[in-house]
């Protein structure tokens, strides 16, 4: 899901050879020096999957840019603004694979009106025409209606693998043409959408004489579904690894599913509690068993409603965590030797409650979890000293996203700015590629990480700085920053103007809430004509020229056409 | 309870100004009832501060008991972030949790409110757009459809009736109207100091009669109806309606408890 942990699974490597004229018939031709150069070329390529490699080959001359655009079978597309379906189509004409994303992060978190756009219909109805043999789609926070989720399970008869992230526009009428029509389907995974509830029992929709699933993940489904018919669908689903359950699954059910597919190496759990239906007295079922039988689990999540007495049930396997105490964090750190990724949300994402995890469980992680590579924590306090500790311990960290969720909140023991933790974090931490900021920070923060953040390529910064050198520190420092989100912090136009030299290098810079000025935004628009400078009203504002966010990113088309009112692109 | 002062009841002072109203009702303009209720929309907490001067000033803690906290989940609205409230202010989009965790975590048993809290939860009905309102040293919550009103003012006002028992002591026959929207129920009561009530889901009291009969009655056929549609057992299910009493003895009776999942 994310780029900076790479794990995007290798895509198939096309292994159709293309025909050379047979030396042994009549007819023979040799074929000219540049067609065997380009057979070659085209048959070594097939090998070459990274898409930063592949854009570097396009560069050598024009015969390796067409070997190169016949041969790429997997289409990243990190900003659907940023090139046209029908550009896309025209120079890459097999595509089997497509990586498609839209809104930028903040709007997860409403920052953004409704209806801003990034629509997946211009896409899919090029694509249903251009590539017969695609295969996989994987959209992250696009607006995908129902009906083109049935041209794509029209369009695509080979057609394997639907992710879709943090999507919204679709409903369980869209799952249940995916599910009946699309025969090869391996994975269906639905990770924090919005799906909303037409009353269809998608789940009954799958083929009935068995599956090729190997992935099916449903948590964010509100709705209830037919427990009876997952059940049989997962007993027809012999290649079943991974299965998130929703909500709505009781630990009886999740028991019964367990019995029924031990190779599972995914499992996200539902509820993890007990439905009141179950009537008194019945005898409880043996969750020990049915997790232990479960050998190859390396991945359990979900747990929303735990009962504490079915926990020892799972000790032995975790990887990722949701919302635990520091003493829970140090139980951790004392065992998971191993851990990669762990992620700390909070149970009450409020400012100012009282939150179980502090310093204390940061700490504790990284003198026990050294191998640690990305760690999203949410806590209420946080010291210079804990963050110090992580940057020596964890020498590998890849993603270092610390959320202090007091804003301004200093360092709660010495009451000095979060400056030298974060500082910390990007001096020692040499393969750090995306970094998130909290806290009480001033324009030190930001000349630590343009002085030390020579990879970070994404940054989140809130509530942060004094003044524009801040930003200007990160402009001029970081080069290879392609996202930057920036929120409700007193960077202003001198700011925006130092990063005049870079902004054509990066996906995107969203600034909302800061001190920009139309006249500042539009300058920008006026130095740069391939980039569009987008800035968003809050829909109650009256006055035409005040607006609350920036958006500006490159693109090659110009500025879209399918704009709202409260978007206008300078 | 609210003091007992015996005061004249005045209509509250509303100084608008003072009411900083910061919410959109949910549904947007033109969006139907039943889209609001299907889809989860862009779910938000936020502090809704209306700040009701009653009667009288010399109020000693009167602010408190006053204020009415309003957050409401489920809005589609955007709001701007708010600049002039410390501390207890919510800002749109922090911290940065997405909305389908929030609700995740908040489906949590016992998580909902803590004490002295004030909390609004919305109840998807059919055309209406529920939401349960407390008040601080209040004996029992309220539910107020918002599509009742139209303007913040009107709000405002309903709300300050709703509560204004509380603030200014006994309430005689003319507030108890007021409360009640059945007119069976006053008749049972006119000349009782009692009131039903029933607990929710979440441990909260509830006075009886805001929720139209109807509305309730077509609630639970609904269900009945979604679950045979479905040919399946959903999950969601609901415990028998308990045997309504009026016990002359106790200050408060329970009418019925439901339990949804």
């Amino acid at each position: 899901m994310s780029e900076d942990r790479n794990e995007m699974p290798e895509p198939e490597v096309d292994t159709r050879r293309r025909e050379i004229p047979s030396i042994l018939t009549s007819e023979f031709q040799s074929p000219s020096p540049d067609q065997v150069l380009e057979n070659v070329l085209e048959n070594v390529l097939l090998f070459l999957t990274s898409r930063r490699d592949r854009n570097a080959v396009s560069l050598v001359c024009k015969s390796w840019y067409r070997a190169e655009a016949l041969t790429r079978s997997e289409l990243f597309i990190g900003n659907c603004y940023a090139v046209s379906p029908l550009r896309a189509i025209q120079r890459f004409r097999r595509v089997r694979s497509l990586v498609l994303k839209g809104k930028p992060r903040f709007a997860d978190f409403n920052l953004m009106p409704p209806n801003w756009g990034a629509y997946f219909t211009p896409w899919v109805t090029a694509m249903a025409t251009a590539y017969p043999w695609l295969e996989k789609v994987y959209l992250k926070r696009m607006f995908v209606s129902d009906g083109d989720l049935e041209l794509l399970a029209q369009s695509f008869p080979a057609f394997k693998e639907l992710v879709l992230v943090c999507c919204e526009g679709f409903g369980t009428n869209g799952l249940a043409v995916i599910a009946s029509k699309c025969r090869q389907l391996r994975v269906l995974d639905l990770i924090e959408d919005e799906v909303s509830d037409d009353e269809v029992d998608w789940i009954s929709c799958f083929p009935e004489n068995g599956t090729n699933l190997e992935s099916l993940i449903f948590d964010c489904i509100e709705w209830p579904i037919n427990f009876e018919a997952l059940e049989r669908l997962v007993a027809r689903s012999p290649s079943l690894r991974k299965l998130r359950l929703n909500r709505h699954v009781s630990i009886e059910q999740l028991y019964r599913l367990m019995i029924r597919a031990p190779q599972l190496t995914h499992l996200g759990s539902g509820s993890f509690s007990s439905s009141d239906i179950v009537a008194q007295g019945d005898q409880e079922p043996d969750y020990v068993s049915a997790f232990a039988a479960c050998k190859s689990l390396v991945c359990l999540s979900g747990f929303r409603e735990i009962v504490p007495d079915y926990l020892p049930a799972i000790y032995p396997i975790f990887w990722v965590l949701d919302s635990v105490c520091d003493e829970g964090l140090q139980a951790v750190a004392a065992t998971c030797k191993d851990l990669r990724e762990l992620r700390v949300f909070p149970i009450d994402a409020r400012e100012d409650s009282e939150g179980p995890v502090s310093e204390v469980g940061l700490q504790a992680i990284s003198e026990g979890c050294r191998k640690l590579e990305s760690i999203l924590y949410f806590c209420q306090r946080m010291t210079n000293a804990a963050v110090i500790a992580m940057s020596k311990n964890c020498p590998d960290l890849v993603v270092f996203r610390l959320c202090i969720m007091g804003r301004h909140q200093p360092d709660h023991v010495t009451g000095e700015p979060m400056d030298e933790g974060f500082g910390a974090i990007v001096m020692n931490c040499k393969k750090l590629t995306r970094l998130a900021i909290s806290g009480l920070l001033t324009d030190k923060a930001f000349s630590y990480i343009g002085k030390y953040g020579k990879l970070v390529r994404t940054l989140s910064v809130a509530f942060a700085g004094d003044s524009d050198t801040g930003l200007k520190y990160v402009l001029e420092g970081c080069l290879k920053l392609q996202k930057l989100e920036i929120r409700d912090s007193p960077f202003g136009d001198v700011a925006l103007r130092s990063g005049l030299h870079h902004y054509y290098n990066m996906r995107f810079l969203w600034m909302s809430s800061c001190r920009l000025s139309r006249q500042g935004c539009e300058e920008i628009a006026r130095a740069m004509p391939r980039l569009m400078v987008e800035v968003i009203r809050n829909e109650n504002e009256q006055a035409k020229d005040s607006f609350e966010i920036l958006y500006l990113y490159r693109s090659l088309e110009g500025p879209r056409n399918d704009a709202p009112e409260f978007v206008t692109i300078l | 309870m609210g003091s007992m002062h015996g005061e004249e009841r005045e209509k509250p002072d509303l100084n608008l100004e003072a009411t900083e109203l910061r919410l959109g009702l949910p549904g947007g303009g033109g969006g139907g009832g039943s889209e609001v209720v299907k889809k989860r929309g862009f779910s938000e907490t936020v502090d809704l501060k209306l700040n009701l001067l009653s009667g009288k000033e010399g109020g000693h803690g009167h602010d408190h008991g006053d204020q009415n906290k309003v957050k409401e989940k489920n809005s589609n609205a955007r709001l701007p972030s708010c600049n002039n409230d410390p501390a207890k202010t919510q800002v749109v989009g922090w911290p940065p949790v997405r909305s389908f965790r929030k609700n995740m975590l908040a489906g949590q048993k016992g998580t909902s409110s803590g004490a002295g809290e004030e909390m609004v939860e919305k109840t998807t009905s059919f055309n209406a757009a529920f939401v349960k309102v407390s008040m601080d040293g209040a004996p029992y919550l309220r539910k107020v459809d918002l599509k009742m009103y139209s303007t913040y003012r009107d709000l405002s006002n309903a709300l300050a009736n709703l509560f204004s028992s509380f603030t200014i002591g006994n309430c005689g026959s003319q507030g108890m109207k007021d409360f009640m929207n059945e007119s069976k129920l006053m008749d049972i009561l006119s000349g009782f100091d009692y009131v039903s009530t029933y607990e929710d889901k979440d441990g909260d009291w509830m006075l009886v009669g805001d929720v139209p009969w109807d509305d309730v009655c077509g609630f639970m056929q609904a269900l009945a109806h979604y679950e045979r549609k479905r040919g399946y057992r959903t999950g969601l299910h609901l415990e028998p309606w308990k045997n309504a009493r009026i016990d002359a003895e106790a200050e408060t009776t329970t009418a019925c408890s439901f339990d949804l999942h």
